[in-house]
């Protein structure tokens, strides 16, 4: 408590309120911008920071990196053009509500479950993180490969489409991800002799192809005959009484997910929101509602998302072990201000740890003023004609992929992508269990051989303790429950129209 | 059999990767895995489900080709790609933006070249200037 009333004596000083309002208005104003993350983000801005004060600085870029997590919501759901692979969730439910006139709905109740998951996610890591950080610890390769198995066949029951059909995505998202050098052994595969393929296909041009290019063709025709009016007034955006009760719950659970997830390296915001929106659709008395703009649907990984965004932050700081790409950045402009994060800097720098701790519920609340009355702004672009619309996103889309290696190679992987994923989504296909794939793939593969290695290739280590074996088993219950759905559901149709045709 | 398009296109691709991964790439031992395979394991799922939907898939609805559109797309992403490291990004995006336009059946191409020349200074704007890639305005090949 001392600890956190130090963070907060820290977090409030003018300075790194400015620098907390700074960073989560260019960090939202470059999420929202498809093609460039928060990791473009902080690694544009890491030089700004080298005059400044540590914490002021690190307050900056945090500020930036969840900033850039709520922007990302924006295209997703305005646009159908996730910031992050975690936000391709939110596109599920967010822009079909968009589609339907109630696109300032779902930005406030995205931004207000981003809200209340930030501030959970906030309060978690300032209470457990030395319980958070045992827990992180005890998942060793086997337990990963599990929890992400159970990931993809979570995946599977994403959105309206056939959970086959989720599934042969998910699996080709996994593949795509197998392109360039293996590095275990560094041999080429399907790289077909390009070395513009060596590094492997960048998650952008999967991105874009998959989701702003299909989306703008499959659009244009739509919205020539029809376009909707949004209204943006302050009723339009509020919730009703149902969908506040609806999103409450939703919201803790997927903070709590998000919380356990976070802090577990290299995808915990993807499974945190993918694991969220699988137990919300189980859990919701109006499962037909999927697909069509659940407000469950967007609340629960919204929260899930920036929950998982701060506890993120918790095996960075206290173990030194970056978990993201971004995480790493944030290291890095940790030691050049010559802090070495591990488990000495909670004791070590009290004043930087505790700071940004309560600097996060300052950042939120930040993210909070600056997003809500913004949400007319956003939908206003959704009343401009969408045939002056699209052009503009295609050069976004284009600039943005170009812009990653300054290479047109990046531009044909989005435009081959796109062209197949126009094809695919055209015969009921989703794109984003292909992505989720596609980001979950290296660390599946990673996990698993060194599963192999260490098992001795006994492939009973994957059940060696009873972490595996649970999520195993939720595997299996899942799958079977996704398998039988549809013959249970002929099943009971028929006998109800016996029974129908025998009562006639 | 011509409405399980979908699911044949990824059973012959199911079935290339795959065959590609076992005949180019080491399988390794039981303690060391090689780099074939959990590249076959993938094909071999995909392949599977995929042949399964051959068989026993329902017939896929499938939405219209809007060829205009999706010509108008391409067109000026590859107009993009074509030009974008020979003229600038100025240029390039004018004229992809153009092409993309004409995906779409209704007029007003005077005040769309004013509007895309104005969002073509505005993209090199954010992308030069603001966020510091190397992108040149104008290039003279």
């Amino acid at each position: 408590m001392e600890d956190l009333l130090l963070g907060l004596h820290t977090a409030i000083q003018p300075i790194n309120i400015l620098a907390v309002f700074a960073g989560v208005f260019v960090g939202t104003g470059i999420g929202v911008i498809p093609g460039i993350g928060p990791l473009a983000a902080i690694a544009l801005l890491m030089p700004v920071t080298f005059s400044m004060d540590p914490t002021t600085g690190i307050v900056l870029l945090a500020g930036v990196y969840y900033g850039a997590e709520y922007g990302g919501s924006k295209s997703s759901i305005l646009l159908n053009l996730p910031g992050t692979p975690a936000a391709a969730i939110t596109c599920l439910e967010g822009y079909p509500m968009a589609q339907s006139g109630r696109a300032s709905r779902a930005l406030f109740l995205s931004t207000f479950a981003s809200f209340i998951g930030g501030l959970i996610g906030m309060l978690v890591v300032a209470v457990m993180t030395p319980a958070i950080v045992s827990v992180a610890q005890a998942f060793g390769p086997a337990e990963y490969f599990a929890l992400i198995i159970l990931c993809f066949v979570a995946v599977s029951t994403i959105g309206g489409a056939d959970p086959r059909k989720n599934f042969v995505m998910v699996s080709l998202g996994a593949l795509l991800a197998t392109v360039g050098l293996d590095i275990y052994d560094g041999v080429e595969r399907y790289t077909f002799g390009t070395s513009h393929l060596l590094d492997g296909i960048h998650l952008v041009p999967v991105a874009m192809g998959l989701f702003g290019f299909s989306e703008i063709i499959l659009s244009i025709r739509r919205n020539e005959h029809e376009q909707i009016r949004h209204r943006v007034d302050f009723k339009s955006m509020m919730p009703t009484l149902l969908e506040w009760k609806r999103s409450f719950w939703p919201m803790i659970r997927g903070a709590a997910s998000g919380c356990f997830f976070g802090p577990l390296p290299g995808t915990g915001p993807s499974m945190a929101t993918i694991l969220s929106y699988a137990v919300e659709k189980k859990l919701c008395k109006y499962p037909g509602e999927f697909g069509n703009g659940a407000v469950e649907g967007i609340t629960g990984p919204e929260s899930s998302n920036n929950a998982a965004a701060q506890s993120a932050f918790v095996p960075t700081l206290s173990l030194g072990i970056p978990g993201t790409p971004t995480m790493a950045v944030m290291i890095g402009a940790l030691m050049i201000h010559g802090i070495v994060p591990g488990p000495l800097l909670m004791s070590s720098e009290p004043v930087l740890f505790w700071g940004l701790v309560a600097s996060f519920g300052i950042g939120n609340l930040a993210a909070m003023i600056i997003n809500v009355p913004l949400i007319g702004l956003w939908v206003s672009f959704l009343n401009v004609s969408y045939r002056l619309l699209y052009p503009a996103v295609i050069i976004l889309i284009c600039v943005g992929c170009y812009s990653l290696q300054n290479n047109v190679s990046d531009v044909v992987v989005m435009l081959v992508i796109g062209i197949v994923s126009y094809g695919l989504r055209s015969r009921g296909f989703e794109p984003a269990p292909l992505l989720i794939g596609f980001v979950l793939s290296p660390m599946l593969e990673e996990n698993f051989r060194r599963a192999m290695i260490m098992g001795q290739g006994d492939m009973t280590f994957f059940f060696g303790n009873a972490i595996c074996i649970v999520t195993h088993v939720l595997t299996v219950v899942l799958l079977v429950s996704m398998l039988l759905r549809r013959p249970i559901a002929r099943f009971v149709s028929a006998r109800l129209m016996n029974r129908g045709n025998t009562k006639s | 059999m011509i409405y399980r398009l979908s699911w044949i296109f990824l059973m012959v691709l199911g079935a290339s990767t795959g065959y590609i991964a076992y005949t180019t790439l080491s399988m390794g031992t039981a303690i060391n895995i090689g780099s074939a395979v959990y590249p076959l394991i993938l094909s071999g799922v995909i392949f599977v489900i995929s042949l399964y939907g051959v068989i026993f898939g329902d017939q896929e609805s499938s939405k219209e080709l809007d060829l205009r559109g999706f010509s108008g797309v391409v067109a000026s992403v590859v107009a993009f790609i074509l030009t974008i490291e020979h003229i600038g990004i100025v240029p390039s995006v004018i004229l992809s933006m153009v092409i993309a336009y004409a995906g779409q059946s209704k007029g007003g191409y005077v005040f769309f070249l004013v509007y895309a020349s104005l969002f073509a200074v505005g993209t090199w704007l954010l992308f030069n200037l603001a966020l510091g890639l190397p992108l040149p305005a104008i290039k003279i090949p």
